[in-house]
């Protein structure tokens, strides 16, 4: 796969949001609630938040019915829009955040 | 305002509203904790390996039988489908393993033992070699996954750590 070019992604700039596609970017599908958990957020946060992404087509959700409770629960994904969106992202900070050694004239 | 980390959120078209370099090296620090996090998540649990090598044996050991080979297939598929279950709703997540490159690896080790034994295991049922071969080739397999197991879940969370 090509990388993305580098390209600051508004959606992205909230940084709970780039962190759950930083999250799904390494890993097929994560749990809602592991999700909430790793980024300590609020299941409301959380709703909005990918809310959001949804919206914009970068996460992808689905209902699965857990086998001990028997309740669904929701699966989160990175879409491949989110992912080409996410790296260029990514690339765009790395480019950022290098610049801070660069000699100012 | 929904942003909580000190950077903007502005349209990265207005200049003046762009991340600073310390943005962003926090943004990308928080990345990295969150995958080291990831990888302390995706633990598989210890009775996993040893399920799955037991299911791989049945698959591969029933193939080369005539009447029963429908039965053990399908004894697989609900196995398997029972512990990736179990696997997603104890750890919250799901990694296939094929889209990290470490993991990948192992992954095809696994797969090619697997063909092999099934190959053998089809001979088996069409009288081309003698029945215990099926259950060699099962048991070669089932041991491939015991070794190969823990090895693909280090290259995984290594993987996630490094963020590769």
């Amino acid at each position: 796969m090509n990388r993305p070019a580098p390209a600051l992604d508004p959606v992205l700039l909230e940084p709970k949001r780039l962190q759950i596609c930083g999250a799904l970017g390494v890993i097929d599908e994560m749990e809602f609630g592991t999700l909430r958990d790793l980024l300590g957020v609020a299941d409301s946060v959380m709703s909005k938040h990918l809310k959001t992404l949804e919206e914009a087509g970068y996460v992808s959700t689905s209902k699965q019915r857990a086998g001990d409770t028997g309740r669904p629960r929701t699966w989160v994904k990175l879409t491949k829009t989110g992912r080409t969106a996410f790296l260029g992202h990514v690339a765009e900070l790395r480019r950022l955040a290098q610049d801070v050694g660069a000699p100012t004239s | 305002m929904e942003n909580n980390s000190g950077m903007p959120s502005p349209s990265p078209s207005q200049p003046g509203d762009l991340p600073s370099a310390a943005d962003a090296r926090a943004a990308l620090d928080a990345l990295s904790r969150d995958r080291g996090e990831l990888a302390n998540i995706a633990v598989t649990p210890s009775w996993y390996h040893p399920a799955l090598a037991g299911l791989v044996f049945i698959f591969i050991a029933g193939a080369g039988s005539e009447r029963f080979w429908v039965l053990t297939f399908a004894a697989y598929g609900v196995g398997l489908a029972w512990l990736v279950t179990a696997y997603r709703n104890l750890t919250g997540i799901w990694v296939s393993g094929w889209q990290v490159k470490g993991s990948r690896t192992w992954a095809l080790v696994l797969l090619v033992v697997m063909l092999a034994g099934v190959i053998t295991s089809l001979v088996v049922r069409r009288g081309q070699l003698d029945w215990w071969w099926a259950l060699v080739a099962g048991a070669v397999a089932a041991l491939t996954t015991l070794w190969v197991g823990p090895r693909f879940d280090r290259a995984l969370r290594d993987s996630l750590r490094s963020g590769q």
